[in-house]
């Protein structure tokens, strides 16, 4: 049978890895390894679709893209943890990726565009804006007030403030890696951050006060977190709000195109959320608090109020 | 004691094969079996595992050490090694 001829009875593993050979020949190959992936993911159970994994990484087409640098980024995991803030650097351009986007062939500078015009970075992108903007409000909604950035990554909402936003008492900057830390202390001088170098356990089990924050917020971390320690974090974050202070999660949600490509070919696994899901992790809220959660596109955020 | 070691096993086991990715986990789970490579334990997960542990075994498990686990048996006589907390 020809390639291009489908068959109703073929497996919808192999119309998948026909759709890849088929895509070999295409000029632009992201746009059509994308949407194969997602229809193949869309359709396939969980375990399945991490069976398909395993064999997909070595089909010639999608060992090609990881000439792209952000991929390669992604699957390799430099850091040693996926999403790392150097990745988040290629989403949003410049920052600590810059040197490895030099010298590209012309077909990694094509994936690499590609992916970045994508929706899936769009959508980052729209999050590190929304941030940046409720940032600057909270800045400006109190004389001095204490901010917490919790897995604060590289702290790229804050760029874009301006040198005449209010400035935070205190800018606490919470992150595991020491070499995120470095570059968010280093790219921020007109911001009072003071580093704190901390995992979520250490957070959890709250050996350190820290003090109460005016504005607390998360862009990518829950995007990590099982319900149960999301929940935990969530009810002790709460806790460290001050009087008529905020706390704001950001959480990817299930329809974000292009889960495909970054769990099958980047190894980048999301737990995405619905509205239902991102209000479960106030659950362990007593009645004081006043919760909300609403949506921009492919994310959901679950806003705290004390 | 080799009855409270196999049961701390099997409580291990169910507990890694409830967080780890689905798919994974091929029980019986040996002392060798390595947490990231054949269980795709990432770190997030761990966090998982080591809650839900601190919780079913009354201990505190410190950043440092678990981070030093590689296998399932490492993650054992760590746990082997705390007393109960008070």
């Amino acid at each position: 049978m020809h390639p291009s001829v489908k068959s109703d009875n073929e497996h919808p593993e192999a119309r998948l890895f026909g759709e890849l050979d088929r895509c070999a020949r295409r000029e632009r190959l992201v746009p059509p390894v994308v949407r194969a992936l997602n229809r193949y993911r869309a359709d396939a159970p969980p375990g399945e679709w991490r069976d398909t994994v395993g064999r997909l990484r070595s089909h010639p087409v999608v060992m090609r893209l990881y000439e792209d640098p952000y991929t390669s980024w992604g699957f390799r995991k430099p850091r040693g943890y996926a999403g790392d803030a150097v990745l988040l650097d290629f989403v949003y351009g410049g920052g600590t990726c810059k040197p490895l986007l030099t010298g590209l062939s012309p077909f990694a500078g094509a994936v690499n565009r590609d992916l970045i015009q994508h929706a899936a970075s769009a959508a980052l992108r729209a999050r590190r804006d929304f941030l940046g903007d409720r940032l600057a409000e909270a800045l400006a909604s109190k004389q001095r007030p204490h901010v917490l950035a919790v897995a604060c990554g590289h702290l790229r909402e804050a760029a874009s403030l301006n040198p005449a936003s209010p400035r935070p008492g205190r800018f606490v900057a919470l992150d595991q890696d020491p070499d995120t830390l470095a570059v968010a202390l280093a790219d921020h001088p007109m911001l009072p951050i003071e580093p704190i170098r901390a995992s979520v356990l250490s957070l959890l089990r709250g050996g350190r006060d820290i003090g109460t924050f005016d504005f607390i917020y998360s862009a990518g971390l829950y995007d990590y977190l099982s319900e149960e320690t999301g929940r935990r974090l969530t009810t002790k974050l709460a806790h460290m709000l001050a009087p008529g202070g905020s706390l704001l999660i950001a959480n990817m949600m299930p329809d974000l195109s292009g889960a495909g490509y970054m769990e099958g070919v980047m190894d980048w696994w999301l737990i995405y959320r619905t509205v239902r899901e991102v209000r479960k992790l106030s659950a362990g809220l007593a009645q004081d608090y006043k919760v909300r959660v609403f949506t921009r596109p492919f994310t959901a955020y679950l806003e705290i109020s004390r | 004691m080799p009855n409270q070691t196999a049961t701390t096993m099997t409580t291990i086991e169910e507990i890694i094969s409830r967080f780890a990715p689905k798919g994974k986990v091929k029980t019986p789970l040996t002392r060798e079996t390595r947490l990231i490579e054949d269980l795709g334990i990432d770190s997030p997960r761990m966090i998982d595992i080591v809650l839900e542990v601190e919780d079913r075994f009354l201990v505190s498990l410190e950043d440092v050490d678990v981070q030093n686990t590689a296998t399932v048996g490492d993650f054992l006589d760590l746990l082997e090694s705390r007393a109960p907390r008070n």
